[in-house]
């Protein structure tokens, strides 16, 4: 034996982190990898939770995605005469932001799902699949705990030509799936893709405020200190740098070169090259910053305000949600892939009080490993429930 | 730094993240516990449910940078990982100080035990751990990814940065230190100079 193996010996593997753990650790990120854009892949043990009724009522969830899921071609945008423009959109959405009050708890329900071809390009189908519901509430002070609940809510056939395809196939149960590159098999049961979160709703997941003090002294000790590398390494939402006031915003918000710069810590890409940064994936993360960050309505109304600047953001009027509400869509054309595949980005609002409905990619361009998917698909969604500030204590629906 | 390479799974799933920011679950489903084991091993298990989510969060925010020419997702993540450790050298020796002046776990080893050689580090463990929180940090890191992740010179070279000759006088003069801590020519420390 030799002093290698007296050093696996003496440092002897641990069992396992339990489920809170990895729950706990996926939670974190997720919110990182969410990034506002919905998902695409196999978040295994996790725990976004579906809408149940909406998944359980399968055919009333297909009709609801009918007009972006059925891989019918895409539909023209048409932009009506009195339809606004993106920028008098978001500058709407950016007053009425303001105005929100504020509680003790952001609360945020999501619909997640990314979407699949089954069989082959052609007399293949489109299922969405990894598609569960999350109930997160994230407590405005430190001294509260953050809660997050999940549920899995099984995969199923994307639109009505869909299902008509799936029922052809004999309505199997599972799919098999590229996902991420890997062959995967997506289950119609809830809970049982495999890295699913469970068909009921997880147990709290939950960030307790010792959780917090610990972080924060960490993260306020090595912002203090001489460390670059482990400034840009360990500590997130815009590094070491600050998060504006209201103050600070109040006094940028006339002027979108300040704005900018209060703000971009919050919405810089860390890493991404140019040729990516791009008008849909600030969009994207924009669409994060503005659902999983429990933001003052200042710093929710700056980010509106930043948008509205932005050249490659544009409006198509009219189109409905995956669950089938009516929207306004602010759209951007994603940069091409790796795999040469090309999304759009839409961000939906509700007409009136433009709330953010949902965060949903299209195809332009289909992947590859997507070839049976049509210009027009939906490819992912986040689709939001409910969002806003309560007094309310965390409890699941 | 074959370029013709087929990527592996993971490399597929960073590359996808890169556009898909939710592919990255996969690199966490597959790697998660295997890295929250080494931080664990290095600075205990609280510090490691903690340390191993921000470990992939980091590398999440790094996977632009990951580069499939010079090896897999795998030595990387541990390469992050150590860095993650890095930021808490003091409790990584806190860590190793506690487990020298904690008795052996378990039971005892009967004679029978040592007819394959081995010998528990339990019996050598004080010693041991306390040459491991005298080792240089740099040092320590190269023993440990060869000792606690299985890592080939060239997969710490790449993890960490360093030239392979760099990684190779490193982990010499760690098993150095740790065999003299341990009574310098003690005979049942067999030594085979292979790389681990």
């Amino acid at each position: 034996m030799n002093e290698i193996d007296l050093v696996r010996d003496l440092l002897d593997r641990p069992p396992p982190p339990s489920g809170a753990v990895r729950s706990r650790a996926l939670t974190r990120l997720e919110e990182d990898m969410s990034g506002g854009r919905p998902r695409r892949l196999a978040f295994g043990p996790r725990f976004r939770l579906g809408l149940a009724g909406l998944v359980a009522a399968g055919a009333a969830a297909a009709v609801g995605v009918a007009t972006l899921g059925d891989g019918a071609p895409a539909a023209p945008p048409r932009p009506r005469a009195v339809e606004m423009d993106a920028r008098t959109v978001l500058l709407a959405a950016a007053q009425q932001a303001e105005k929100e009050p504020t509680g003790r708890y952001w609360r945020v329900q999501t619909v997640d799902g990314s979407a699949y071809h089954v069989g082959p390009a052609e007399g293949g189908y489109t299922v969405l699949g990894h598609s569960s519901h999350t109930d997160r509430w994230q407590a405005r002070s430190d001294g509260d705990r953050d809660v997050t609940y999940v549920r899995d809510l099984g995969a199923r056939p994307l639109g009505p030509r869909d299902e008509a395809a799936w029922r052809k196939a004999g309505s199997p149960k599972t799919f098999k799936v590229v996902s991420g590159g890997e062959p995967s098999v997506l289950s119609t049961v809830p809970g049982r893709t495999t890295g699913a979160a469970p068909a009921s709703w997880t147990p709290e997941i939950v960030v307790t405020p010792a959780q917090k003090r610990t972080r924060n002294a960490r993260w306020a000790k090595i912002c203090a200190g001489p460390d670059e590398r482990a400034k840009r390494l360990l500590v997130f939402k815009g590094g070491c740098r600050e998060v504006p006031s209201d103050a600070e915003l109040r006094k940028a918000a006339g002027d979108p070169g300040k704005l900018r710069r209060v703000l971009s810590p919050w919405l810089e890409l860390d890493g991404v090259p140019k040729e990516r940064d791009t008008s849909a994936l600030r969009l994207r993360r924009a669409a994060r910053l503005l659902t999983s960050e429990a933001l003052s309505p200042k710093v929710r109304a700056g980010v509106f305000r930043l948008l509205a600047d932005e050249p490659g953001v544009r409006s198509i009027g009219r189109v409905k949600d995956p669950r089938g509400r009516e929207g306004v869509a602010l759209v951007a054309r994603g940069a091409p892939a790796e795999d040469g595949s090309v999304d759009d980005y839409r961000l939906i609002l509700e007409p009136g009080t433009h709330r953010i409905l949902a965060g949903v990619d299209v195809v332009v361009r289909p992947a590859e490993a997507d070839r049976g998917m049509r210009p027009g698909t939906l490819h992912g969604q986040r689709v939001v429930l409910s969002l806003g500030w309560t007094n309310e204590t965390p409890r699941h629906p | 730094m074959d370029q013709s390479r087929p990527p592996d799974g993971d490399v597929a799933a960073i590359v996808r993240s890169r556009r898909e920011p939710e592919a990255f679950a996969e690199v966490f489903h597959r790697h998660f516990d295997e890295i929250h084991g080494y931080i664990a091993r290095r600075l205990g298990t609280d510090a490691a449910d903690d340390l191993a989510a921000e470990t992939f969060l980091a590398a999440f925010r790094r996977r632009d940078r990951f580069d499939p020419r010079r090896g897999p997702v795998r030595p990387w993540l541990y390469g992050i990982a150590t860095n993650v450790v890095g930021l808490h050298r003091r409790a990584e020796r806190r860590h190793y100080r506690a487990l020298a002046s904690s008795p052996a776990e378990g039971p005892a080893p009967g004679h029978e035990e040592h007819v394959t050689g081995r010998v528990r580090a339990g019996e050598v463990g004080p010693d041991l751990a306390r040459a491991l929180a005298r080792l240089p940090a740099g040092d320590r890191d190269v023993l440990l990814l060869v000792a606690l992740a299985d890592l080939s010179y060239e997969e710490v070279a790449a993890a960490l940065d360093l030239k392979k000759g760099t990684v190779a006088s490193r982990l010499n003069r760690a098993r150095r230190k740790l065999r003299e801590a341990l009574g310098g020519t003690n005979p049942m420390l067999i030594t085979e100079e292979s790389p681990a």
